[in-house]
């Protein structure tokens, strides 16, 4: 028997032998293309990848054989990806518009763009434009973004940020042909621009949340998105194509351009330049860092305080106290971490504004705190009952003992276990992609997303996480040899 | 000094003080005994409201501890309190546990609190353990920092709740003798205490407890020899009395000896008189009446002691037909026992037979 796996006999010549049961299809989640597979190659079985970025190395390690792209995207690909090439045909033809919320201002915005992109069409610039981002040098590619007065209000952008040409980051900015269109739109009207960069299968979620005020990036028309957004007039006609390996394709059915080195058969130093220095990529990186340990350590100091408050309350003696406070740690502990930061941020804190940094310090807090608060709970009853007594017998009051006899004892019973949980904190923050936030995960998608490589820029990210991990456990464990009496008492004696 | 007016206190299943009623005054040495069970302890705790007293009322120096709003902690910096764990600070060594609570809470400077701390550490008889922890140190030790600890606070009143029940026999001396040489300064104390001798020749007043409340009240000499009531007497008599039943001929010998060698410790048996204790055991218990025992059958064994004479009476009393147990032992096993003991007596009482050794 065969495995699905290893077909490598696999020959697709034309979009017709794509509806095949042997075909496996990546879809990246959150876009149209699953419904288009299904309604042309109902055969065909469909993969749902994390993000474009995922797709490519999937083509190449044959985890799927074919996956569907906006004609323009897969044109890049191929450009710069020796290996994969598409099928000169469209399996339909699609549209790009720009997407407003159902709402008095979205009409609003709406009108305007319209009138603005037909006044583009009209005199000829629109295809200038088009021409300069789908098929210009890269250093030719640059946005005017001086000049924005703002005197009209601010434009809320929700946008991907690996969808090049479309939308995607240069030089630690956001640009793209879509970006080139809203710049001068803002300008000419009036208004200032605030990015907000979401996953693709956000942006829409995000917009119909309140959000942002419009979306771009590559966004098709479809009737069924129609009913809960706005579409603008098409800013982008195009087709969609099947993305394939070369080696699956006779030559002459598949388009191959080659300006540009393979990136298949890299070297190292290569990949270093691709993914840290070229487009100053490293700031990327930094930032993410940045971010990361940020997040880490508010959400370690918000949830430790909000644990050691639920732990009290645990101990309240207060039957019904006591319930509210255990309840409080069965939901957070059988709530997943990225569906509490998806609910805190689309629709607790939707309105509000709030960063998304900071509701992921509060998401991520009040997950630590309910792990937080049982290990203190069991180290502060790991103390014998007889330390309180003696300190309040010496005349401390409770709170005052408590904090002084108490719980250093309790502090050195749970600080390794909070040690481990710490550690898981700072992994799981790399889900925050998921809501708008670059951190370092999602800086190494978005430099995925312009070199289409995999292995450099993951092995990468999860050295830099170790690294963090590592020193942020450096700190705690210092914290640890304070609280234990032997250590402290030699360093007491060797100074 | 201390005042204890109709203090109860319940516990859902059982009611340790029903009603205690004691005025104590300044400079007297108390020692509280009785039973286990009789709420010695939980009267200590209430007087420092480490227990919260059901109802009643305990006066420190006129100042009530028990009333609401009163400053619990202020009147508890009067009053020491040394546990039967010791409660040592785990995680301070020796030194900072005596001083921490100086700084913390009589605001001490830290020259002024090592200097205090370091003469108690010195009185104590620890100067060489100042930076030790207290995992390092043997009970005994460990029991002396805790009182060193308690006498940093410069209290006027110390509560001993039970000091040396923790201890191994052998460190229960190096205690005591640090709690006699408090006694002599004329602080006011309050000691749960299981050795008597001890209660009999340090304190200046004895409580002892029973029925829910200080049952007898007197100096140690109207309790330990004249006792006026009876189940004081009672006690006071049990504690010369060593006494065991023996159910089945599978019976834990090991334990049954070693509780006889405790006895005889606390209450100063000679070695002699001991080592013919077990060897009368041996002989007769062991080798003839257990082997003879009716299933559902039992045996009872007695040691008692007085203060006043030598040696010791040994009972053994058991059911079923009367024998004559020296009649089945080997004639040098005989000739030993007659040289243990000095008379030995049977009777019957109330269809048990008893046999009377008189050890020497």
């Amino acid at each position: 028997m065969v495995k699905k796996g290893e077909n490598s006999t696999l020959q697709i010549r034309t979009l017709a032998d794509l509806n095949h049961p042997n075909v496996k299809m990546g879809v990246p989640s959150g876009t149209a293309f699953d419904l288009i597979s299904q309604k042309h190659y109902p055969q065909a079985e469909v993969f749902y990848l994390n993000g474009f970025c995922d797709v490519i190395p999937a083509l190449r390690q044959k985890i799927v054989d074919a996956a569907l792209f906006d004609e323009p995207v897969a044109r890049d690909i191929c450009r710069q990806n020796r290996d994969l090439t598409y099928i000169r045909e469209n399996v339909e033809s699609v549209y790009f518009a720009l997407g407003f919320s159902k709402t008095e201002r979205g009409v609003k915005l709406c009108s305007q763009i319209n009138e603005f992109l037909n006044k583009l069409k009209e005199n000829g610039t629109l295809a200038d434009i088009e021409k300069l981002w789908v098929d210009g040098e890269e250093s030719q590619k640059k946005i005017d973004k001086t000049g924005l007065s703002g005197k009209n209000g601010t434009l809320r952008l929700l946008t991907p940020s690996n969808y090049a040409p479309f939308t995607y980051v240069q030089d630690g900015e956001v640009v793209g042909y879509e970006m080139d269109l809203l710049y001068r739109f803002a300008r000419e009207y009036g208004y200032q621009i605030e990015i907000l960069v979401m996953e693709p299968s956000a942006v829409i979620s995000g917009l119909v949340a309140g959000k942002g005020d419009l979306i771009c990036g590559g966004v098709s028309y479809t009737a069924e998105r129609a009913e809960k957004i706005l579409f603008s007039v098409p800013t982008y006609e195009t087709g969609i194509v099947a993305l394939v390996r070369a080696s699956t394709i006779p030559e002459e059915n598949g388009l191959f351009l080659t300006d540009e080195k393979s990136t298949w058969h890299s070297n190292l130093s290569e990949s270093f330049e691709r993914t840290f220095v070229r487009e100053s990529r490293w700031k990327l990186v930094l930032d993410g860092i940045r971010i990361t340990i940020f997040i880490s350590i508010f959400s370690a100091i918000f949830g430790t305080l909000l644990g050691f408050g639920i732990c009290l309350l645990r101990r309240s003696g207060n039957r019904l106290v006591n319930i509210i406070a255990l309840s409080y740690i069965r939901v957070m502990q059988g709530t997943p971490m990225i569906v509490l930061l998806m609910i805190l941020f689309y629709i607790v804190f939707a309105k509000t504004g709030l960063d998304g940094v900071w509701v992921a310090v509060i998401g991520f807090g009040l997950n630590f705190a309910a792990y937080v608060s049982e290990m203190m709970r069991t180290g502060i009853e790991s103390v014998d009952k007889g330390q309180m007594e003696a300190a309040l017998a010496l005349g401390y009051r409770k709170p005052h003992a408590f904090l002084k006899i108490v719980l250093p004892q309790a502090a050195r019973h749970f600080l390794p276990v909070y040690q481990g949980e710490f550690i898981s904190l700072v992994k799981m923050t790399s889900v925050v992609g998921y809501i708008a936030i670059q951190d370092l995960t999602k800086a190494s998608d978005i430099i995925r997303s312009r070199t289409y490589e995999a292995f450099f820029p993951l092995i990468s990210t999860a050295i830099i996480y170790f690294i963090i991990a590592w020193l942020l456990t450096r700190a705690l464990v210092a914290l640890q040899d304070r609280l234990n009496p032997k250590k402290r008492r030699k360093r007491l004696f060797s100074k | 000094m201390i005042s204890i007016r109709h203090l109860k206190k319940v516990y859902p299943n059982v009611t340790p003080l029903e009603d205690v009623n004691a005025e104590i005054q300044r400079g007297e040495v108390i020692s509280i005994i009785g039973p286990s069970g009789t709420g010695k302890s939980t009267l200590l705790r209430c007087i420092n409201l480490l227990e919260k007293p059901t109802s009643g009322e305990v006066l420190i120096d006129g100042k009530s501890i028990t009333a609401r709003g009163a400053d619990v902690a202020a009147l508890r910096r009067k009053m020491g309190m040394v546990f039967q764990s010791f409660n040592l600070f785990n995680h301070l060594t020796i030194i900072e546990n005596i001083m921490v609570a100086q700084m913390d809470l009589l605001k001490r400077s830290k020259n002024e609190a090592y200097e205090k701390t370091m003469s108690l550490l010195h009185q104590v008889g620890l100067s060489d353990k100042a930076d030790a922890l207290p995992e390092e140190l043997s009970g005994g030790q460990k029991q002396r920092a805790a009182i060193a600890r308690t006498l940093a606070m410069d209290p006027e009143i110390i509560l001993f709740d039970e000091p040396t029940s923790a201890l191994d026999p052998t460190m229960v001396m190096e205690v005591l003798a640090v709690i006699r040489n408090l006694a002599s300064q004329g602080l006011t104390m309050l000691i749960v205490t299981h050795e008597m001798q001890f209660a009999k020749d340090l304190s200046t007043r004895v409580f002892y407890m029973d029925q829910g409340g200080i049952y007898e009240d007197g100096t140690p000499e109207q309790i330990f020899t004249n006792p006026k009531r009876e189940k004081t007497r009672l006690f006071i008599n049990r504690l010369n009395v060593f006494d065991e039943k023996i159910t089945s001929k599978g019976f834990d010998y090991i334990g049954l000896i070693n509780r006889l060698y405790l006895f005889g410790e606390k209450n100063q048996v000679s070695k002699k008189t001991l080592r013919n204790i077990n060897f009368v055991f041996d002989e007769l218990v062991s080798q003839i009446f257990v082997p003879r025992l009716d299933p559902g059958a039992e045996l009872l064994f007695t040691v008692e002691v007085s203060d006043k004479k030598n040696g010791a009476v040994v009972t053994i009393g058991y059911g079923g037909a009367e024998i004559e147990p020296l009649s089945f032992c080997d004639e040098f096993s005989r000739e030993l026992i007659s040289l243990a003991t000095s008379e030995i007596r049977t009777s019957t009482a109330g269809g048990k037979n008893l046999l009377k050794l008189h050890v020497r």
